[in-house]
């Protein structure tokens, strides 16, 4: 393992790489503090350009991107009370009253240390258990690989932040959009309706610019506020000793719980951000003091989100399922360069997983860098007016889109799903399980397909292997336990009570 | 009419659209053809998603119905359509005009539009600025990248 990393860094460390971490991490940061803009908006704006690099190269700028914004959303939750990325809403609660206590800068830097500790202990957990899990995974069959993606998204519909029967909904039409195109196996024209442009399918790019870059635009063009940020002067961003002392076990066990939450489907920074407060706010000897200043309620959520992004990338490296909607994009972007993320990718193509390993740590050194004597760039960043800002992600979204292929389609396609994903948000759908959806939809047809021919047409192989038949009994209770209308109200109450 | 579209609420339309939809898919699934177990044709999963998409919507389109008789406030915001509608048409006839017109002069009329839209006023700073950014996104993106951006009416540069 160790000539791996080393191999790793070898790979990551060239002019080329380097200069990429760079400017992912930075990009990242930057949309991380710009309310407005998620890091799936900035990763589907850049796969375009990553036509001209490498994979490795578009891997380690598109994950910077990734674990950067983790970074960047503390900053204007502490300094305005708004979240720059939803996985740092729990920072704002007693982000923003360190702030207003005049202690902005011990807040801002505990979070930036406490993600780099966080991020780098999940860099180390992903190093150690992706190589296992992957040679488990090569066992896997047809009918164990459509089982695990059916049992995924089922997950996901079910950790979804709004109606669960919706995220299903939502799900099942990605699936169908994702069979527009010729047949796989046949090569029959699906829903193309004479266009021969249709007969590839619908483009990822155009889908993700439009439901996540055009949809926000619209979203946030509806409010069309102009951010307050607090007037306060930003000193001793490095923390005290008491500070540490404070921090130290938030930090810890935020890592290890966001870690592990990163890996279950659908989790990712945001359920960290938020269990780890809850855990926090449970063990602390002074809970009400939570809400008024505490610097664990700061510490720890921040570590958390931070770890969840390392942990999210192991189901998608070793098994090639993206778990959550951000990750899908990576996945995208490897496919586009014909790369298949999963467990033979580790084998034939250990300089793109190991260059990612190595380019994760030295990103993280990037980003601590970066936070906190950039900190007053950052807040002049979250003072350019939305008016400005919005023309150009537009822009940016339509070059983006038409530089793939040169064609009008694309755009008309773009602005489609752009009007789409903004009805998914007024009617309380979820885009993320559509998203999902769409990139495993041709493999898991293929998968239940193969699978039948293998038997003969008997669906019993789903059930007389036991992977498969783990699965399914998995997703088969979380189905149950969706639509039970007990635990639906019970749920749907808790969600309510979370978004307030 | 007002006070019926009132109290349908988000969930009756999402479903009945959701519901026309599947019905539509699993027409065209068996146009496709299913295929059989042992032999799954085209149609085969388009079918299971669509229907399994129906009966979803079906069971939300009845429960929306059933609370007609009793409306509650609608779970979904309100849609603030002016700013919107007009954003959309806007990209729109920036898609259609793209390629006869040219990426420089529809890319300076679209930002010009879109830098007035949420804060109208001071059209010289902002017409100054929306040609500037075309310029300089057609030299970065068509010049320095290559990427194919058409030319249209305005071939010399």
């Amino acid at each position: 393992m160790w000539t791996d990393i080393l191999y790793g860094f070898k790979v990551a460390t060239t002019p080329e790489n380097l200069l990429l971490c760079f400017i992912g991490v930075l990009l990242g940061t930057l949309v991380g503090v710009l309310p407005g803009i998620g890091p799936a908006g900035a990763m589907a704006l850049l796969l375009p350009v990553s036509f001209k690099i490498t994979p490795v190269g578009t891997f380690i700028m598109l994950s910077g991107i990734y674990y950067g914004s983790m970074y960047g959303g503390s900053t204007t939750s502490i300094l305005v009370s708004i979240p720059g990325e939803p996985a740092s809403v729990m920072t704002c609660v007693d982000g923003y009253q360190m702030a207003l206590k005049g202690r902005a800068g011990p807040a801002l830097g505990i979070s930036a240390i406490g993600s780099f500790i966080a991020g780098t202990f999940s860099v180390v957990g992903l190093m150690f258990l992706a190589t296992p899990l992957a040679k488990a995974a090569l066992k896997f069959g047809p009918p164990e690989f459509f089982c695990l993606v059916l049992m995924g998204l089922t997950l996901v519909t079910y950790l979804s932040r709004k109606s669960a029967e919706k995220a299903l909904m939502s799900a099942l039409l990605g699936m169908l959009l994702s069979w527009v195109g010729l047949d796989l196996i046949n090569g029959q024209s699906r829903f193309t309706f004479g266009n021969m442009e249709l007969n590839d399918g619908i483009g990822v790019i155009p889908l993700v610019m439009g439901l996540f870059g055009i949809s926000e635009v619209f979203t946030e063009l509806e409010k069309g506020e102009q951010i307050e940020v607090i007037k306060t002067k930003i000193r001793n961003l490095l923390p005290t000793r008491e500070d540490w002392r404070q921090s130290t076990g938030p930090i810890v066990r935020g890592s290890v719980l966001g870690f592990l939450l990163g890996i279950i489907p659908g989790g990712g920074g945001i359920i960290a951000n938020f269990m780890s407060y809850i855990m926090e706010k449970r063990i602390s000897k002074h809970p009400e003091t939570f809400g008024t200043g505490e610097i664990a309620g700061v510490a720890g959520p921040e570590a958390a989100n931070n770890a969840a992004a390392g942990g999210a990338l192991i189901p998608l490296l070793s098994l090639g399922i993206p778990m959550n909607a951000t990750v899908a994009l990576l996945f995208a972007a490897l496919l586009i360069h014909g790369v298949r993320p999963g467990p033979l990718m580790i084998q034939e193509r250990g300089d793109i997983f190991w260059g990612i390993i190595a380019s994760m740590y030295i990103g993280n050194v990037m980003l601590l860098v970066l936070n906190l004597p950039l900190i007053g760039l950052w807040v002049k960043v979250l003072k350019i007016p939305y008016r400005i800002i919005f023309p150009m992600i537009l822009l940016f979204c339509l070059i983006g889109s038409y530089a793939i292929s040169l064609s009008v389609l694309d755009l008309e396609l773009m602005l489609g799903f752009g009007v789409l994903g903004y009805l998914m948000r007024k009617f309380d759908f979820d885009t993320a399980p559509l998203v999902l959806a769409f990139l495993l939809g041709p493999m898991m047809e293929v998968a239940m397909r193969q699978s039948l021919l293998l038997s003969q047409g008997s669906f019993m192989v789903f059930f007389t292997r036991p992977i498969a038949v783990t699965c399914l009994g998995i997703a088969a209770v979380l189905l149950l336990l969706n639509l039970l209308p007990v635990i639906r109200q019970k749920r749907d109450r808790l969600a309510t009570v979370e978004v307030k | 009419m007002k006070a019926w579209l009132r109290r349908t609420g988000a969930d009756f339309w999402s479903s009945l659209f959701l519901l026309l939809l599947s019905g539509a898919v699993i027409n065209e699934a068996f146009n496709l053809e299913l295929g059989t177990p042992r032999n799954p044709g085209s149609g085969f999963m388009i079918f299971g998603a669509a229907a399994a998409l129906g009966l979803f919507a079906l069971r939300q389109f009845i429960v929306s119905l059933l609370s007609l008789a009793h409306p509650k406030e609608s779970a979904a915001d309100p849609i603030h359509w002016g700013r919107i509608v007009c954003v959309v048409l806007a990209v729109l006839a920036y898609i259609l005009l793209l390629e006869p017109v040219g990426y420089l002069l529809c890319t300076f009329l679209l930002l010009t539009f879109l830098f007035e839209i949420l804060e109208p006023g001071y059209w010289v700073t902002r017409t100054i600025g929306a040609g500037l950014t075309s310029v300089l996104t057609y030299a970065v993106f068509a010049k320095a990248l290559k990427l194919g951006l058409p030319k249209g009416l305005i071939t010399f540069f």
